[in-house]
């Protein structure tokens, strides 16, 4: 036990982790220009394993986040635990403390932190964000001619489905089973003659994005009515312009395949949307957007969103992120894109920051101290 | 024990539980509607809720109203034929002046519109004639069409289009032309065609031929006037060429150049009820299971599925996709990605090497790995992946194994041995004639197969098709497909109560437009044999609204469904009622046929 803990907290560990983290940087770096962000993303900074292909030569590599948590017990067992500690000298155990609050930020970030946008016309107001390449199947029950209860299916449980994969979904709630198959990460209904594909169209597989958020994933999906058992056949496509719409037992659901959806605890209404342009161009010298918060029990309150200087509320965070119809002309009208962000660890990285700058200050002004005194000592002597 | 041991010895338990998710999965999420409720939206049709047109035939990229981006095509108009207004499917769209039934027109379909095969007997069977072998087909002549060599087709016959009454001595000439483009890598197709009485378009190849080596297609803000430019006189790529003998349909064993189609025994066949008595059985996939292998339960997408004895991680199966599945290289690389593997160029695709199957090269590729699937939620190490793929010029093969990469090593061999032994037709082969009147013709698996058909077959059913019936080729979600004139007969199977009896004969009621039935109407419906059950028979006349959302007015339903324990069969016709009408008893008879 004392030869595992001893390698776990030894600085050869610590090198060894720091050089293969350093080559992993510069290998997800360059794998950039083949591959998008996200996939590139996933593939090296949010894995345990990956093979990395290096001039046609397949070479195993520990990902990111293994080499993060080798990284946490190296610094809990070196710098925390075996290292002496000596209260009158704390500056590299803060240092180190803050390190490893920073690697607790980027735990926290992965796992429970979500991200998105939200785009409104002026005088348009939500209360949800969208992601921009996580999906969603929502079955919502529309009733009175508003939308009502809905069940929402995770990507997770249907995007590692084969082409040839066939999977059933249920609630005890909901009076039919939703039956998926033919899942396709990316492509485009296809009109097909006569009665074959479903509703007329085909999913033809497409190659995937470099730019993730624009693949469309698309499924062939059956209701499956439990009471009279009828069965209904439809076409589900991340780009489709309204949901597909069935009636089961006298009641209207709307099936929609569709980016994640998150709800805020406040509702944004964008009630002006301010973009300036440089003299004599097109290009936006400013941008920013007035939108009035609504939330229950406070008083609306009116604020302005701009570039850098975001609206951070109950944990969210709403960036001016973008603009459009690009190449609008002077009277078209204009809608704003937020993109949302909830972190729970938003400022912990800054925070971890200021522990390691307070840490190595107090460790290098004690050195400082402790040299300044040797030196008077042998000046006097 | 040392702990070090200890992980190593709990972390197979570990890696042993990221199983395959389970094929039915229980709904995580219920939200409740906040207080900011949208508004529900508006029931639009297919193409509307694809933010389509609705009168766009094609489809689009991320929902754009113009699918073909304002392109549009031209041609040079021949002499006595005039322009009429374009249609979803005909984007050009002509007729004779003095003989308007004589029409001619294009479609151009993204995506490769069922592909070669199936669009000739489509054609073939709306004649009223037999479907041809893929040798016919590659015996074809060609000719270009957007300077590509296009299958030309010419087809004398009773002409049945969509929605009219029977056309007796009819011609068809027909051009496709199916097509990769090498910059999207997405499938396309052209269809020429052209239909009008036999004596009519017996002068009027050389128009087609006119029609057809001048079309073209112009870019949106590039209009041009061609379809005012009249030829002076037919033109050709062979100037007059009356008697182009290539042009005619030979058939499967060779007609004469009169336009009689002869079948297999040489009697001129003027209809398909004179069809010789061995015509075709159900043609389907069959294949010979390893020793040491077994079969599971195919699915839709599975037509075989087979694992290896004493190992359930292991699984095998063969799927057929319609069209070109996504083509070589993403099918490999997207497997490659499964095994979180990287992808490879062309050029190292094309370098794999090739084993036999179902006739023809397909590309072979070992992958050693962990296999995650699409989203790498599943992580099984040390697995390998043996993969064939071919794809021609309208389906798409794969045979896929995973497993073990020890217990796929020593399974190479009968992996290509089971690739090899694929083949699809029936089969024993053709039967005996038959007497003249005797209503079927033979089928072969009707007879004696232990080896269950494959294809969308899985649940391994036989029948006896009646004569005159014409295969329809292989369609989605169907076990077969069966055509006579504009009538459709087939069979579905799906898997548990799928609806149920009731439910479904209520649904094909509402799709002819007509009230549902009560419990005491349905008792009440007359039984035929059908699985060696009795079963309730629909008999609904109305106006069909199919899947597609087109209404066909006066048409004609039976249908029956047929509970089989884990499984529901479905057999349906559906046609112009006076089709329908004639086919009842042929109907009866072939669902009395359906074993399994």
């Amino acid at each position: 036990m004392k030869k595992l803990f001893d390698f776990f907290a030894s600085y050869g560990f610590a090198v060894v982790l720091l050089i293969l983290l350093t080559i992993l940087t510069l290998f997800g770096t360059l794998e950039q220009a083949d591959n998008s962000l996200y996939d590139v993303q996933n593939k090296y900074f949010n894995s345990f394993f990956l093979t990395h292909d290096l001039f046609g030569v397949p070479i195993p590599l520990p990902g990111v986040y293994l080499l993060s948590v080798l990284l946490f017990i190296n610094l809990v067992c070196g710098a925390l635990i075996r290292v002496p500690k000596e209260w009158k000298k704390p500056g590299m155990l803060i240092a180190h403390g803050g390190i490893l609050y920073m690697l607790v930020a980027g735990f926290v970030t992965y796992h429970y932190s979500t991200s998105g946008q939200m785009t409104l016309f002026p005088q348009e107001r939500s209360n949800k964000y969208q992601s921009y390449y996580e999906w969603e199947i929502e079955i919502a029950e529309l009733e009175d001619g508003l939308y009502g209860r809905h069940w929402v299916i995770p990507g997770e449980q249907f995007t590692d489905m084969d082409v040839d994969d066939t999977r059933e979904f249920f609630h005890p709630d909901l009076p039919f089973d939703l039956m998926l198959e033919n899942y396709v990460p990316n492509t485009m209904p296809q009109p097909t003659p006569g009665d074959d594909g479903v509703e007329g169209f085909t999913l033809a597989p497409k190659p995937l994005e470099m730019e993730a958020a624009q693949n469309a994933a698309g499924a062939y999906a059956m209701v499956l009515n439990k009471e009279k058992q009828e069965v209904q056949s439809g076409l589900l496509w991340g780009f489709s312009v309204a949901p597909w719409i069935v009636t089961v037992e006298g009641k209207d659901y709307a099936i929609e395949l569709r980016h994640r959806n998150w709800t805020l605890p406040f509702t944004i209404t964008l009630d002006e949307f301010i973009r300036d342009l440089h003299a004599r161009t097109t290009m936006a010298s400013n941008f920013e957007s007035v939108v009035t918060k609504a939330e229950p029990g406070q008083a609306d309150r009116k604020i302005n969103i701009r570039m850098n200087e975001p609206l951070r509320h109950k944990g969210y965070t709403l960036f001016q992120s973008g603009w459009g119809p690009q190449n609008a002309g002077p009277n078209d009208r204009l809608f704003s894109t937020f993109a949302v962000v909830k972190n729970p660890a938003d400022q912990w990285p800054l925070y971890s920051c200021i522990v390691i700058s307070v840490g190595l200050l107090i460790h290098f002004l004690q050195k400082l101290v402790s040299y300044l005194r040797a030196e008077n000592r042998r000046r006097v002597s | 024990m040392r702990p070090i041991t200890s992980a190593l010895l709990i972390l197979p338990l570990v890696l042993s539980a990221c199983s395959e998710p389970p094929a039915s999965q229980e709904i995580p999420e219920v939200r409740e509607p906040g207080d900011l409720r949208r508004e529900a939206p508006p029931k639009l049709d297919v193409r509307q809720r694809l933010g389509m047109r609705s009168d766009s035939a094609m489809g689009s990229s991320q929902g754009a109203d113009d699918p073909l981006g304002g392109i549009t095509f031209h041609h040079t108009m021949p002499e006595g034929w005039e322009k009429v207004a374009n249609t979803p499917m005909r984007q050009v769209n002509i007729r004779m002046t003095d003989t308007p039934e004589a029409e001619a027109y294009f479609t151009f379909l993204p995506g490769g519109g069922g592909g070669l095969k199936a669009n000739l007997n489509r054609w073939r069977g709306q004649m009223g004639q037999e479907p041809l072998s893929d040798d016919a087909i590659a015996a074809l002549p060609t000719r270009p069409i957007f300077g590509q060599p296009a299958t030309f087709i010419l087809i004398d016959g009773d002409f049945v289009g969509m929605g009219t009454d029977p056309k007796p001595d009819y011609r068809m000439y027909g051009l496709v032309l199916t097509y990769s483009d090498p910059q999207s890598q997405q499938d396309q197709a052209f269809f020429l065609k052209m239909t009008g009485p036999k004596a009519v378009l017996e002068g009027q190849e050389e128009a087609f031929n006119l029609i057809a080596s001048s079309l073209h297609a112009v870019a949106p803000g590039d209009e041009h006037t061609h379809d005012d430019e009249h030829a002076g006189h037919n033109h050709g790529p062979e100037g007059n060429d009356h008697g182009d003998h290539d042009g005619h349909d030979h058939g499967a064993e060779g007609d004469d150049h009169a336009g009689h189609d002869h079948g297999a025994e040489g009697a001129p066949m003027t209809s398909p009820k004179d069809a010789p008595a061995e015509t075709e059985g159900p043609v389907g996939y069959s294949w010979t299971v390893p020793e040491g292998w077994s079969e599971g339960t195919p699915s839709q997408m599975r037509l075989a599925n087979l694992t290896v004895d004493g190992h359930d991680n292991v699984e095998c199966y063969l799927t057929v996709l319609a069209g070109s599945g996504g083509g070589l290289e993403m099918n490999i690389n997207r497997w490659r990605k499964q095994m979180g593997q990287d992808e490879l160029s062309a050029d190292a695709i094309a370098a794999l090497p090739k084993a036999p199957l179902l006739g023809g090269e397909a590309s072979f590729v070992t992958i050693d790995g962990t296999f995650g699937g699409m989203s790498g939620t599943v992580s099984n190490e040390n697995f390998r992946m043996y993969g064939l793929v071919r794809v021609d010029d309208s389906q798409a093969f794969f045979v896929k194994m995973t497993g073990p990469q020890a217990v796929l090593a020593e399974q190479e061999e009968k992996f290509l041995a089971f690739s090899e032994s694929i083949t699809l037709g029936p089969v024993a082969p053709a039967a005996t004639t038959a007497p003249a009147a005797a209503p079927m013709a033979d089928n072969p698996h009707g007879v004696a197969d232990p080896t269950p058909p494959g294809g969308n077959n899985p649940q391994g059913l036989s029948w006896t098709a009646p004569e005159g019936w014409v295969d329809g080729g292989e369609r989605l979600m169907r076990v077969v497909t069966y055509e006579m004139g504009e009538t459709q007969c087939y069979i579905t199977s799906l898997p548990g109560e799928a609806g149920g009896v009731n439910g479904n004969l209520n649904r094909w009621v509402g799709q002819m437009g007509e009230a549902e039935l009560d419990e005491a109407a349905l008792a009440a419906l007359p039984k035929i044999s059908a699985l060696g059950k009795d079963v309730p028979m629909l008999d609904v006349t109305g106006s069909f609204t199919g899947m597609s959302g087109g209404t066909q007015e006066n048409y004609r339903m039976l249908g029956t469904v047929v509970p089989a324990g884990d499984h529901t069969m479905f057999v349906k016709m559906i046609g112009p009622e006076a089709e329908v009408g004639a086919q009842k008893d042929n109907f009866i008879a072939f669902c009395a046929s359906i074993t399994q």
